[in-house]
């Protein structure tokens, strides 16, 4: 089995440092209470360990800029990278965030060699992300590869068994899969890499630590036969918008939710069906990522039945208007649960200057090119602000 | 999965604000009013202001990273067209726009 990971040290940093467009500056991003915050990753130059607390950090290093977690945000970043892999890979497995395996059984061969892999591979996932490949035979040994890779590289650990113990014997014993009572243990005996540990008799470590000892030193001979376990297709859409303007009042944003669920709806995937479930995020101005989650009581096949029943939902919520804590800078929408339509009785006698109209839009977006059939509709309309005021979007027939 | 599309803030095209504001060419006075505004229609001469119909100011989200500061003025041009533009007082730029 030949496997992939992709190692991308420092979600969040990255994440901020893409959101807010940020340069080589010094950074740290802290989270827990106000009146103790902890550190929760930082700049490597700045050498300072997660947990521990912000006033050591800033009495290191005052000049560092700080930013509060946005936990949501970053697994929404996270969620997105693996949405973009499950298109391009047979198979994804998830192992937290900032650590994937990749299933790339014969990828090689149709990019035309290992150079065409490795291009396909980094294409991947965008540079921002600092993402570091290793491939191997078996997920430990792609994972050490691609601890030992730098930045945007590819690194391959050696398929002959002894030249992947030499590699692998040089490997930090800390990369092993073990609890930290576990480690512990290791470094109390000295055992600090993959080659201490191969030179250990198999029998004392499972001894010692049990089946993960065992398996330990396996690994660390590079038997490594734990199989990928992909996440299953992704049986979701989702699309995302960034605001004009930060959506202040309930008519941006309704009209922003309409234009995404329209969108939404029209997706090939979605023809005749319904969604059961729709997930909101959105980035919202100077507070952490705002988020929120239903399942529809029937599933809902349509955008406008969709959008009236999450405005109703999203009404009832506290505070501010519809449970938004502040303006709206960007708002992504997923779909779920998707499956067939619930059956509706149809009316005896059919509508038929709606099915009249129906057919002349269809007609009329066959003939004209691009999105040409837009209606207005009222976003602010009280708004000073006169671009405010008024939107263009896509216009569906009742 | 829908991809985002991965273009830049306002240029969504199924979401477009009407109205948004059109970058223009105006001369103004010693005072910084409008005198005349470069022919939006092409090929002619700069079209003089014949006369300022109205003034307003647009102070807004000031307590944003991004504030509003735009002063109106509603001019008549020397040929008879009534047009409305302003001074971004954040950045300084003209633009037209429909009151």
């Amino acid at each position: 089995m030949f496997v992939c990971c992709l190692i991308i040290s420092h979600l969040p940093l990255r994440a901020e440092r893409i959101r807010h467009r940020l340069g080589p500056e010094p950074l740290a991003i802290y989270e827990g209470s106000a009146w103790r915050p902890q550190l929760l990753d930082a700049d490597p130059s700045l050498r300072a360990r997660p947990g521990i607390t912000l006033s050591r950090v800033l009495a290191e290093q005052p000049e560092v800029r700080l930013l509060p977690a946005d936990p949501v945000y970053y697994q929404r970043c996270w969620s997105r990278i693996l949405d973009r892999l499950q298109q391009l890979f047979p198979g994804v497995e998830d192992d937290g965030p900032g650590c994937a395996y990749l299933d790339i059984a014969g990828l090689e061969s149709l990019y035309g060699g290992p150079a065409g892999l490795e291009r396909y591979l980094r294409g991947a996932v965008a540079d921002d992300w600092h993402g570091r490949w290793g491939l191997g035979t078996g997920k430990f040994n792609a994972r050490c590869a691609a601890v030992r890779s730098r930045a945007g590289e590819v690194s391959r650990a050696p398929s002959e068994p002894a030249a992947l113990r030499a590699f692998l014997a040089r490997m930090p014993a800390t990369l092993l899969p073990l609890d930290d009572e576990e480690q512990h243990l290791l470094a109390d005996f000295g055992l600090k890499t993959l080659g201490d540990l191969a030179a250990q008799p198999r029998a004392a470590l499972r001894a010692r630590l049990g089946e993960p000892g065992a398996r330990a030193w396996d690994l660390s001979r590079g038997d490594d036969s734990e199989p990928l376990r992909p996440l299953p297709p992704a049986e979701t859409l989702a699309a995302q918008l960034e605001f004009p303007f930060p959506a202040v009042s309930v008519g941006a944003f309704s009209v922003g939710l309409l234009t995404l669920l329209q969108r939404l709806y029209r997706h090939p995937r979605l023809a005749g069906r319904a969604a059961g479930h729709i997930a909101l995020t959105g980035q919202i101005s100077d507070q952490p990522t705002w988020s929120f989650a239903y399942r529809f009581r029937t599933p809902v096949a349509g955008a406008e039945a969709a959008h009236e029943t999450l405005l109703a939902v999203l009404s009832g919520r506290e505070p501010g208007p519809l449970g938004l804590p502040g303006p709206v800078r960007d708002l992504r929408v997923e779909l779920g649960q998707l499956g067939p339509a619930p059956t509706i009785q149809g009316e005896l006698w059919s509508k038929s200057r709606k099915a009249s109209l129906r057919s002349a839009v269809a007609g009329l977006r066959r003939r004209l090119p691009g999105e040409a059939l837009l209606r207005v509709v009222e976003v602010e309309p009280w708004s000073r602000i006169p671009e405010r005021r008024q939107a263009l979007i896509r216009f569906t027939a009742p | 999965m829908v991809t985002h599309p991965g273009t830049a803030p306002g240029a969504d095209p199924l979401y477009r604000p009407l109205n948004l504001p059109r970058p223009a060419t105006v001369r103004t006075d010693a005072r910084g009013l409008p005198r005349a505004i470069a022919d939006t229609r092409g090929g002619g001469a700069a079209a003089a202001v014949r006369a300022l119909l109205d003034a307003w100011e647009l102070d807004d989200e000031w307590w944003r990273e991004d504030p509003i500061r735009r002063r109106y003025f509603r001019l008549l041009l020397a040929d008879g067209r009534v047009l409305t533009v302003f001074c971004d007082l954040v950045g300084g730029s003209w633009f037209r726009q429909d009151g």
